[in-house]
């Protein structure tokens, strides 16, 4: 028989853990999963995007949190691996991720939208590349990019190479050998010769290359007026010193996947006598103006963050996203509702893009704009020339 | 062909030759076949340029810095592969160098987390036959080319090259006439290392400095098979053609092909000529 001291006892006990079991139900987190390539080729632009998106939900924890839940971010290191990609998505999937975020290259986002869409898991897409599958009028269910569709991003730099170059008729477009990469050369070829350029090239090299010398040589010999890089980070370091060397003095248009406005100062001091354009649907540090442009600013100061680059405005803008799709998602929010809530998005770049982001069931990247810069040599600066591409999720 | 294209050759090729004499050097002393010295390399150029960039260390001192980090992962990895890994035979000594490299990529991840940093040795440009040529790829092809010779004439013209050409031949033959068997495949390791870090920073100055430039290893390893894996100069031979080959490819198919080239090299020479191009296996008759 139980004393009544030892059932008074029990009962405060009991008492004393039910609130504490409430405010531990309370504060058990919204977990997002996160892909990235922190260690392996492509880390230098995948890194920096998860940096960003770090910085976003730090300062939405700071504040409480969504709901009273703070956000959890589980990373998982896939390097530039798909099958390591999907098996990491689903493991996070069982650990509780109510959406997965970032995501490596190109050749990666496939096995993970073909496994979360069985899981019923949201994926969103982050900057720098995303496939077109979430374009309308079918997008791929559960999966939303708020970086630049590689068609897109294509179809964009074939008209700023007109702009660059108004009387060329050469251009040329060099990538990394990747499904995204050769998609995007093949529309930039195609939007170049619509623009007026007598002859289009496509350039693949390995992803792993490095040495640039003989593309460079190979490059020099067939002289383009405008040759469009899309190298993402470290390989701009390497290739603009090398085209210059070999005799290159055409202008390079630099597609931002990534690249940074520091990499590209570095690569055109190196290269001299080259004009140098780059262009980008988000902006990089000292470029825009906006609360969010100035909230960034400020995180990243406070988080000892020497420059703002461009994909670290993306990485912000995707946890705005994903707050704001937490921050409306049906309660208790699961993935089914979190994706309810992701297909009837509408927020505002708060100056860090030009366009808002705008998801709808139909369509899962929306409107987007791309501005036009060049590298000043005298100031050492990259500055906007005031061309903005605007582009429908609808293509061409 | 111009100029600058064939500079660029053969400063591919140097660098090459420097690597694949330094797996040469171990394969003849031990027949162990190694496959981190491209990433001692890579380490090396990444300790070069942090000492002379952020540290503000001159060239000189950053690399003998650099140098003396990579002879003491030398003298590990000599210790790893020759004393306790001998008793399992060569292939063991190989798989421990490949483990070796994995870690010294994994160690550079942690550390400089995979950033590419330019390197360059030496400014401005140098007329050569009436173009003009980067001074820094001609510094880099001079120092490669200087490494390598020097490792010739160690090997070939001093008493020390002998006993190394002893050892190749039989360790126990070359201990009971009185050499240290074991002294000579340290400073068999040690120059193997100082190579491997010349080739890597090479690269690295040619390129850029990358965890990517740990790729030059497999080159480098097929052109020492290129050339019979014994003959140093075989090794030199089958770098010219490999680094040759790569580049024609490169400028005049495709560059996605280029990656391809050691490979294909690699096969056909396994077919048609698996001894190599020297077509010989060491033999020393009298030390």
């Amino acid at each position: 028989m139980i004393s009544t001291r030892r059932f008074a006892a029990a009962a405060v006990l009991i008492g004393a853990a039910i609130p504490a079991m409430t405010c531990a139900r309370a504060a058990e987190p919204y977990r997002i999963g996160y892909l990235v390539d922190a260690s392996g080729p492509m880390q230098g632009i995948f890194k920096t995007g998860l940096d960003g998106f770090k910085l976003y939900m730090d300062q939405v924890n700071a504040a409480g949190g969504i709901h009273g839940r703070p956000v959890a971010i589980d990373v998982r290191d896939v390097q530039i691996d798909p099958g390591k990609s999907a098996s990491s998505a689903q493991e996070l999937a069982s650990n509780g991720a109510i959406a997965i975020a970032g995501l490596s290259l190109s050749s990666t986002h496939m096995p993970v939208y073909n496994a979360m869409a069985r899981l019923k898991v949201p994926v969103i897409t982050g900057f720098p590349v995303n496939l077109s599958v979430i374009l309308p009028p079918k997008p791929k269910a559960g999966v939303y990019g708020v970086g630049a569709v590689v068609e897109i991003l294509g179809s964009v730099a074939g008209k700023m190479a007109r702009q660059t170059s108004p009387e060329g008729k050469r251009f040329a477009c060099t990538v990394f050998e990747s499904p995204g990469g050769i998609i995007a050369c093949d529309h930039a070829v195609a939007a170049a010769k619509a623009a007026g350029f007598s002859s289009a090239e496509k350039i693949l090299f390995p992803v792993t290359q490095r040495d640039f010398r003989p593309i460079a040589e190979k490059i020099a010999q067939s002289n383009p007026d405008v040759l469009l890089t899309i190298f993402g980070r470290g390989r701009t370091l390497t290739f603009f010193p090398a085209i210059a060397e070999a005799g290159y003095r055409g202008k390079i248009l630099s597609a931002e996947t990534g690249t940074g406005d520091d990499e590209l100062r570095e690569a055109a001091k190196a290269a001299p006598g080259i004009d140098i354009y780059s262009y980008s649907r988000y902006v990089s540090g000292g470029q825009g103006e906006g609360p969010q442009v100035e909230a960034l600013e400020k995180a990243a100061h406070q988080a000892g963050i020497p420059e703002v680059l461009a994909f670290h405005s993306g990485g912000w803008i995707m946890g705005a996203v994903i707050a704001d799709a937490l921050t409306r998602c049906e309660q208790p929010c699961d993935p089914v509702r979190l994706d309810a809530a992701l297909a009837n998005t509408r927020i505002d770049g708060g100056g860090l893009t030009r366009e808002p982001i705008v998801f709808t069931p139909t369509d899962h990247f929306g409107p987007s704009s791309y501005e036009l810069y060049h590298y000043d040599r005298a100031r050492d600066q990259v500055v906007s020339t005031g061309h903005v591409e605007k582009a429908s999720s609808q293509l061409q | 062909m111009n100029v600058s294209l064939l500079v660029s050759i053969l400063a591919s090729a140097s660098v090459y030759a420097a690597l694949a004499t330094a797996v040469v050097l171990v394969y003849r002393a031990n027949r162990v076949l190694v496959f981190h010295l491209a990433e001692l390399g890579v380490l090396a150029s990444y300790l070069m340029v942090t000492l002379s960039g952020e540290a503000g260390w001159s060239l000189p001192a950053s690399f003998l810095a650099a140098l003396a980090v990579a002879l003491a992962v030398s003298v590990l990895v000599h210790v790893l592969v020759d004393h306790w890994g001998r008793p399992f035979g060569h292939f063991v000594g190989t798989v421990l160098t490949i483990a070796v490299g994995g870690i010294l990529m994994g160690l550079i991840g942690m550390i400089w987390s995979g950033r590419t940093v330019r390197m360059i040795l030496a400014e401005g440009r140098t007329d050569v036959f009436g173009e003009p040529i980067s001074t820094n790829t001609l510094v880099v092809m001079g120092l490669c080319c200087l490494a390598t010779v020097a490792v010739h004439l160690v090997v070939n013209r001093s008493r020390l090259g002998i006993s190394m050409r002893a050892v190749a031949n039989s360790a126990s033959l070359a201990r009971h006439r009185g050499i240290q068997v074991s002294r000579v495949l340290l400073v068999v390791w040690l120059l193997s290392g100082a190579l491997g870090t010349i080739a890597g920073i090479g690269m690295a100055s040619l390129s850029a400095v990358a965890m990517e430039g740990a790729v030059i290893g497999v080159s480098a390893i097929v052109a020492a098979i290129l050339g019979g894996l014994t003959s140093l100069g075989g090794a030199i031979i089958g770098s010219i053609l490999l680094a040759f080959g790569e580049q024609m490819v490169i400028v005049y198919v495709d560059p996605r092909y280029s990656q391809v080239v050691p490979i294909l090299v690699l096969f056909t020479i396994l077919v048609i000529r698996p001894s190599g191009l020297s077509g010989r296996t060491e033999s020393v008759v009298r030390v």
